[in-house]
């Protein structure tokens, strides 16, 4: 007997239709926004978190 | 807090832009979590995709979903469930130094994806989201500021490593952002 496995539940339309006009509301907001991109201070950050650090890129 | 060790990644293939793509082309890789079972949950073994999508000015935007959900347009923005996020995160910045090797002069970005929750129909806000947070967290602790420049898009959650290659990383930041907003069209920005 073949065994049958699940791969990916499909949504409902419904639940599409939904998730849909609430990225779309979401986009709308983003076409407002106007950033500009903020230099980050790496070192300063690490001081807030407080961790052992492990570089993977210097 | 980061003791996460990445999974093993495989790579799959480095895949041409398909219709309406914008990228030069992507590099494609594999991992598989490991499941899971404690007395309050139960955790499955998923298959990821990493995709990592060059675009102009040796830009490689870094993008990730769960292989069964590939063909759903919340991809990015669903969630699992599973508690792996950082860990998941930890992998695919260890794709990093391999890339840089390849492409020296390589730049990343990233945008995290806000969750929307259907069942409440409620989104989440696109400043400072939940994923941002824990990315930008995963990026202090392993990537330096020797290599790259750091730049963060609080607003919409994005994050940028301008490799440092470019003399005036400034003025690369400035054009990767001129370049994604033709690219992903948000209009008045």
């Amino acid at each position: 007997m073949k065994t049958v496995q699940l791969v990916s539940k499909a949504r409902p339309k419904s639940e599409r239709l939904r998730w849909k006009s609430l990225n779309e509301e979401s986009n709308i907001s983003l076409r407002k926004i106007t950033s500009l991109g903020k230099k980050v201070n790496v070192e300063e950050a690490r001081q807030k978190l407080s961790s052992n650090f492990n570089l993977l890129v210097p | 807090m980061f003791d996460s060790k990445p999974y093993n990644i495989q790579f799959i293939q480095k895949a041409s832009p398909g219709i309406g793509d914008a990228f030069k082309y992507a590099l494609i890789y594999k991992f598989f979590t490991q499941a899971y079972n404690t007395p309050d949950k139960v955790s499955e073994r998923l298959k990821y995709i990493i995709r990592l999508e060059l675009h102009e000015h040796d830009v490689f935007t870094l993008k990730y979903y769960v292989a069964r959900d590939r063909k759903r347009d919340d991809k990015y923005s669903k969630l699992t469930n599973n508690s792996h996020a950082q860990r998941i995160f930890v992998t695919c910045v260890s794709l990093l130094p391999q890339i840089l090797h390849e492409y020296p002069s390589a730049s990343f970005a990233f945008n995290a994806s806000r969750t929307i929750d259907i069942r409440n129909n409620k989104a989440e806000s696109l400043n400072e989201n939940q994923r941002f947070r824990i990315y930008r967290a995963v990026v202090f602790h392993f990537i330096g500021d020797k290599t790259f420049e750091h730049y963060s898009f609080e607003e919409v959650s994005s994050y940028l490593l301008v490799n440092r290659k470019h003399s005036n990383t400034d003025k690369m930041k400035d054009l990767i952002r001129e370049s994604f907003l033709n690219i992903y069209d948000f209009g008045d920005l």
